[in-house]
């Protein structure tokens, strides 16, 4: 049974005058153990998808359709109260910037503590602590500085802090919004170290938001790639993110975009084209495919039609009308 | 051939010389402490030329950064361009020295005043410096620069308001305004980092593009190796308030000598091998610029300090930065700061 | 703005107002409570500034005889008469315009010296700001009751001592806001952009840093001002005001002392008493709607 099923889900945003669709109609499915990575730019609805999870959006925002199933357990229409049961032992979640969230004034083992005796008041303060101090090692600080103030740690410290926190209640799904973003080179390697080894060691199923390709590449099995509010290609991580002698295996343009943005330090010296433009307005109806307006390989069709989702190997699959071309 | 090409030596836009900028940290004075953010630093740069500073946030790049501009004043060090001494001069000299060098921050939206136009905030450095003899004509240099800055048409853009326009195209009105006094040397501090990920690439081509077709020169401030990589000519990675490797960027990348470079490397590259090697290779974090390690200041977290049996010279002599490969000229060479950089890799 | 409607997503969402967006006036109307101040306020303006052409009772002539002392309410006197045979509801009119000047020229005092020693000190920070600031604290715990009472008996009781004194004690709340406003700002990426572009600290101030602390400027006004009048009217009540010119307080005072509380002359209390209430509550409800509006953190993330 997988741990997550999403189907169909579409959440609309109502701002001012009209609404906006910031997730149209998008389906993926997690099986226990394993990670997947959701890719795209600001806007395109990625942050929204996860937090649609433990169903945390904003109050102006509406889930129109579909499902969503954690665990066997549907999770759309459940009040307030069922989820608070929820949250944090089932499914927990690290916000963006999370690390600076932290409250200045407590120590860091006090606010993990408050942490596991909110959510599992039963437990003694005993036993409560010594999880703690089993979670901080297990984020790789070290104990001696449990008892510091957040400003006493860096950037990097305080991430793997918030992780600690919110693996509080031995969730089984962790969904991390841009977890290395605004860390420095070495501490974002080291935190998609850690979140590599929690996998393995708690088999923690794992959704990783973020922009960055290479962070997900790092951590995750799979890949799926959002842009405007849909999935435009999802597969093994491998496959899609695949570049060999500057062979791309990515099937949708944006994925292939995406990926040259970011240099290839083993391969040549050049900087990518990038894409002029940019997303569409979501709050007016949208013709044909959302990335017809920036596509370097845009045809007529892809103006008028929406395309079709096509199977290119087993588990990789693309929004595109490209591959129906060549599909075929 | 690019321009900087046609200047192989002189024509010297920036040098700097044993820069060095000290912070007190508040508190009561028995627990003040001094923070050597930028510990003596020194490079040149010419026209035309693209040089990067990289390392991790903290390292003292953007205090570098600030100091050259003239935003936080050097505790000492020179600060050479067009024959004054940036780090010394004030008042009306300094304003005109401003002209030459300016400036690109890292936040689009934070750097331009939410209650300007497009046209206001390119034209303003204009009305401060007094160019231009009307205002017709200003507007001209200001159309000339969004243009530069591929906001075309111009007029479109002119009269909306920041919040109006997305991040890339905040960050060309940045390098619009900072562009339109024709400065010799701009300063970017992580110029991309804030934008999309598909907008970076336009941007960095764009300041490319003007160094190609300008001769302008850039000091390119990221903690991003492999743009670093692309996009200047030359690198040099700062450790601690240290340059403590440097060289031309395909040298640099390709044979890192300082063991803080190779970790760098590591980080940045793509595949996931690496992953664990870099984690491995540093952990914890970077000592703070108020407690500098004695001796190498990388030595605590070097893991050839460890693979060469900890070695008493890592821990008493701070290593200079010595050369390892010539280059044709000596600005090319490339140079590490290590005792160790002959041992093998 | 493609990436504008996501509330978590969105990097901007500092407590700066939203200086740039038009119609902030529009919203404090849509808002429930400011619509209520503006209504209100406009009510009360209307009234003691359109009243005494509209209604000319004459306020000034004593009554003809005992007869006519504190009246209740009649055909010929809206809200009776006082001690003196005056009409209430003519002084009413009259009353109002005395409180709002007072209120007005104190928050203009206090704004004025608010305002500008709290950029000053927040742009400079340094030396000047440690100065300014025990300045400020100076004022802050100076006694508005003593003074007043010290300044009446050396210059005598008068709108102007009054004003002064409001004004005096009202400011350093708005310098520490403005202050802090500042302090932020000036850290802000603008402010180093700017000055790296050659501008002097004037332009900076005046040009960058004033027009964003404006609303904020604005929002602080609408309630000091609000306290000023609040300020005006216990003075006046407690015999320190213009014993001349009367105002909301002062009749309130008068009512006290010729005993119209004891002796069942209500009209002669509440007719002031709500009228300062009323101005007091307009004023605040527009305030704090303003400040509501201007705030970017309320856009209703769970």
């Amino acid at each position: 049974m997988s741990v997550l099923r999403i189907s169909d889900l579409t959440i609309d945003y109502r701002l001012g005058q009209g609404s906006v669709r910031a997730v149209d109609h998008v389906s993926l499915e997690i099986e226990a153990g394993e990670a997947v990575g959701i890719v795209g730019e600001s806007g395109c609805g990625k942050t929204t998808l996860g937090l649609s999870v433990p169903l945390l959006l904003p109050a102006n925002a509406s889930v129109s359709d579909g499902h969503i199933v954690l665990n066997g357990e549907s999770l759309i229409g459940r009040s307030e109260e069922e989820m608070n049961h929820l949250r944090w032992k089932s499914v927990a979640f690290v916000f963006q910037g999370a690390m600076n969230a932290l409250n200045p004034v407590h120590r860091i083992d006090k606010q993990i503590l408050e942490a596991i005796q909110t959510h599992e008041p039963e437990t003694s303060k005993d036993d409560a602590y010594a999880r703690v101090l089993e979670l901080i090692e297990l984020v790789g600080i070290s104990p001696s500085r449990a008892k510091s103030y957040p400003h006493e740690f860096s950037g990097g410290m305080r991430q793997r802090a918030m992780i600690a926190m919110s693996l509080a209640c031995r969730p089984s799904l962790l969904i991390a919004d841009e977890p290395t973003t605004a860390l420095d080179v070495i501490s974002q390697a080291q935190i998609l170290a850690l979140l590599g080894e929690l996998r393995s060691q708690e088999n923690l199923s794992l959704v990783m938001i973020s922009h960055d390709l290479s962070a997900i590449k790092k951590v995750c099995d799979r890949i799926v790639v959002m842009y405007a509010g849909v999935i435009v290609e999802s597969g093994p991580t491998d496959t899609v993110l695949r570049r060999k002698n500057g062979v791309v295996t990515a099937a949708h343009p944006y994925t292939r975009a995406l990926m040259g943005a970011h240099p290839d330090l083993s391969g040549e010296r050049i900087l990518a084209p990038g894409l002029a433009g940019n997303p569409p307005d979501l709050s007016k109806p949208i013709t044909g495919c959302r990335f017809a307006a920036r596509c370097p390989e845009v045809m007529e069709i892809c103006r008028t039609q929406t395309p079709p989702t096509v199977t290119i190997t087993p588990g990789h699959s693309v929004t595109c009308h490209l591959s129906v071309r060549s599909a075929s | 051939m690019s321009m900087k090409d046609m200047n192989p030596t002189n024509d010297t836009v920036l040098s700097v010389s044993d820069l060095v900028v000290r912070f007190e940290s508040g508190g009561r004075q028995s627990k003040k402490k001094i923070v050597r953010a930028v510990d003596g630093v020194s490079f040149e740069i010419v026209r035309g030329e693209i040089v990067a500073l990289v390392g991790e946030s903290g390292c003292g790049k953007s205090t570098i950064a600030m100091a050259v501009m003239r935003l936080i004043k050097p505790t000492s060090g020179q600060i050479i361009s067009d024959g004054l001494d940036l780090a010394t001069i004030h008042g009306r000299a300094l304003q005109r020295a401003r002209r030459r060098i300016q400036m690109i921050f890292q936040d689009p939206f934070g750097s331009l005043d939410p209650r300007q136009t497009v046209m206001e905030a390119v034209s303003e450095p204009l009305t401060i410096h007094k160019v231009g003899n009307s205002a017709g004509e200003r507007k001209e240099l200001v159309f000339e620069a969004l243009r530069m800055a591929q906001l075309n048409p111009p007029e479109r853009l002119s009269e909306n308001f920041p919040h109006e326009l997305s991040g890339g195209q905040r960050q060309r009105v940045a390098i619009a305004s900072a562009m339109v006094l024709s400065p010799a040397l701009v300063v970017a501090d992580e110029p991309v980092s804030m934008l999309d990920v598909s907008a970076r690439a336009g941007i960095l081509r764009l300041m490319m593009d003007l160094r190609d077709r300008l001769g302008v020169s850039y000091l390119f401030i990221t903690h991003d190796l492999a743009t670093a990589w692309v996009v200047a000519d030359r690198i040099a990675v700062v450790y601690l308030g240290r340059i403590v490797e440097t060289g031309p960027s395909e040298v640099l990348v390709k044979n890192p000598a300082h063991p803080y470079t190779q970790a760098l490397l590591n980080a940045s590259q793509d595949g996931d091998t690496t992953i664990s090697a870099a984690a491995s290779v540093l952990k914890g974090e970077a000592p703070s610029a108020a407690a500098v390690p004695t001796g190498c200041r990388f030595h605590p977290r070097c893991p050839k300090y460890v693979e060469l049996g900890k070695p008493e010279s890592c821990r008493s002599e701070d290593p200079r930065l010595r050369v390892i490969k010539k280059g044709e000229i000596a600005r090319r060479d490339h140079s590490a700061a290590c005792h160790f950089t002959d041992e093998v890799k | 703005m493609n990436d504008d409607f996501m509330a978590v997503e969105d990097r901007d969402a500092e407590v700066t107002p939203s200086t740039s967006r038009p119609g902030v006036w529009r919203e404090v109307w849509r808002d429930t409570m400011g619509r209520v101040g503006i209504l209100t306020l406009l009510g009360i303006l209307l009234t003691i500034f359109l009243g005494p052409v509209l209604f000319p009772f004459d306020g000034q002539s004593f009554g003809a005889s005992a007869a006519s002392i504190l009246q209740a309410p009649t055909g010929a006197h809206w809200m009776g008469t006082n001690e003196l045979g005056q009409d209430v509801f003519r002084q009413f009119l009259l009353g109002g315009r005395i409180s709002l000047y007072v209120g007005v020229s104190a928050t203009v005092i206090a704004m004025v010296l608010g305002a500008g020693l709290g950029m000053v000190s927040g742009y400079y920070a340094g030396w000047r700001d440690t100065v300014l600031m025990r300045i400020t604290d100076f004022f802050l715990v100076l006694p508005t009751l003593p003074l007043i009472i010290v300044l009446a008996a050396l210059f005598g009781q008068s709108i102007l001592i009054t004003s002064l004194v409001i004004g005096l004690t009202s400011w350093p709340q708005t310098a520490r806001i403005i202050r802090s406003q500042v302090l932020s700002l000036r850290e802000r990426p603008l402010v180093m952009r700017v000055r790296s572009l050659g501008a002097g600290d004037w332009r900076i101030m005046s040009k960058h840093i004033l027009p964003n602390v404006t609303p904020l400027i604005f929002a602080n006004l609408v309630l000091v001002l609000s306290g000023s009048i609040l300020a005006q009217a216990a003075l006046a009540f407690l015999g320190l005001g213009d014993p001349v010119q009367v105002s909301w307080g002062t009749m309130l005072h008068n009512a006290f002392n010729s005993g119209a509380m004891s002796s069942g002359a209500w009209w002669y209390t509440l007719t002031p008493g709500v009228g300062i209430v009323v101005m007091v509550l307009a004023f605040s409800l527009i305030g704090h709607a303003l400040d509501r509006v201007m705030n970017p953190l309320r856009r209703g993330v769970r």
